[in-house]
């Protein structure tokens, strides 16, 4: 196979995770377009596209049942996924440190503020990465950097906004670190799954 | 006209038929893989058919369950991805075919009418 085919090949599979589809599905594509190759010795832009343009006609053509997760998948898997990996860190940094583990208003508005940012930032960025034109993909990634820089800079602003106020909720330290420790496996469940899923299977 | 607006418009022909040109030349040859079916796409005369093109499509179809696919080894070489139709894509062929004809055989006898003049 010629090198321009295997870096092909390369920045396909890159496009195709970025519109995370299944790894079989990876798998199936990546596999024919590397058996058109082979046999035709075709230039793979000619025969396929840039990458980018073929991934998203790919994407296009399949079915909403056939590997590919929903943009409204997508965002709430990595919502979910962030929001148990705040609290799992939160609780247990919290109840390893000695102390009770308590919850204010500014705690929780502080929180809220910054998933919201963060979950905006990576909605962003995800759709830079999927972008066919090149002004989109900047447009797309200068506004999930200025989400993110927004997220950091809110944690010390919601302190100055928001009165510390009476305490919501308080755990024992041991609270903190079980419930934290609990949310962390839920975490490293679901990667587990999600890395179980992308795994690529060529078919042939 | 423009190259660019004269390849466009060949696009939404293409768009128009592909498919059950598909189907067709599998009902045809009783299953093939992909570059033969590209190779005879332009034989037939369907202009600019690229891998791109065909490989997204033939996968659509497996996807709505009017074509099957299996990878096969090859004889000292990698596997090939072959495609027949199903039974319910014989069935769309032979309902949409026919309504397809008709309709391309009115568009030629407009457009006939319309040059002569």
């Amino acid at each position: 196979m010629k090198t321009s085919d295997e870096k092909y090949l390369e920045e396909l599979h890159i496009a195709l995770r970025w519109h995370d589809l299944s790894g079989a599905r990876v798998g199936e594509v990546l596999a024919e377009v590397e058996t058109h190759l082979n046999e035709t010795g075709e230039d793979p832009v000619r025969a396929f596209g840039r990458p980018r343009e073929y991934a998203a006609l790919v994407v296009d053509a399949l079915p909403p049942n056939s590997g590919k997760m929903s943009t409204a998948e997508k965002i709430g898997g990595a919502f979910t996924t962030g929001v148990l990996a705040y609290f799992g860190v939160s609780f247990l940094s919290r109840g390893l440190a000695g102390g009770a583990v308590t919850y204010t208003p500014v705690d929780a508005v502080s929180s809220a503020v910054l998933l919201v940012l963060i979950l905006l930032g990576v909605a962003l960025f995800l759709r830079s990465a999927t972008a066919v034109e090149a002004k989109n993909r900047r447009s797309y990634g200068i506004g999930g950097a200025v989400a993110v820089l927004a997220a950091i800079a809110s944690a010390g602003v919601a302190h100055r906004l928001v009165d510390e106020g009476e305490t919501l909720f308080e755990l024992p330290a041991a609270g903190g670190i079980a419930i934290g420790a609990a949310l962390l496996l839920v975490v490293v469940v679901m990667l587990a799954k999600a890395i179980k899923r992308g795994k690529v299977v060529d078919p042939r | 006209m423009s190259n660019k607006a004269v390849s466009g418009r060949r696009a939404q022909w293409l768009r128009g038929v592909l498919d059950l040109a598909v189907l067709a030349l599998l009902a045809e040859s009783g299953e093939d893989y992909g570059y033969t079916l590209l190779q005879r796409l332009t034989e037939a005369g369907f202009p600019e058919m690229k891998a791109g093109t065909l490989y997204p499509l033939l996968n659509r179809l497996a996807a709505d369950g009017l074509v099957r696919s299996e990878w096969r080894a090859g004889e000292g070489g990698p596997g090939r991805k072959f495609f027949a139709l199903t039974d319910e894509g014989r069935g769309v062929l032979s309902e949409q075919g026919p309504q397809w004809t008709e309709f391309a055989r009115n568009a030629i006898a407009v457009l006939e009418r319309g040059v002569r003049t």
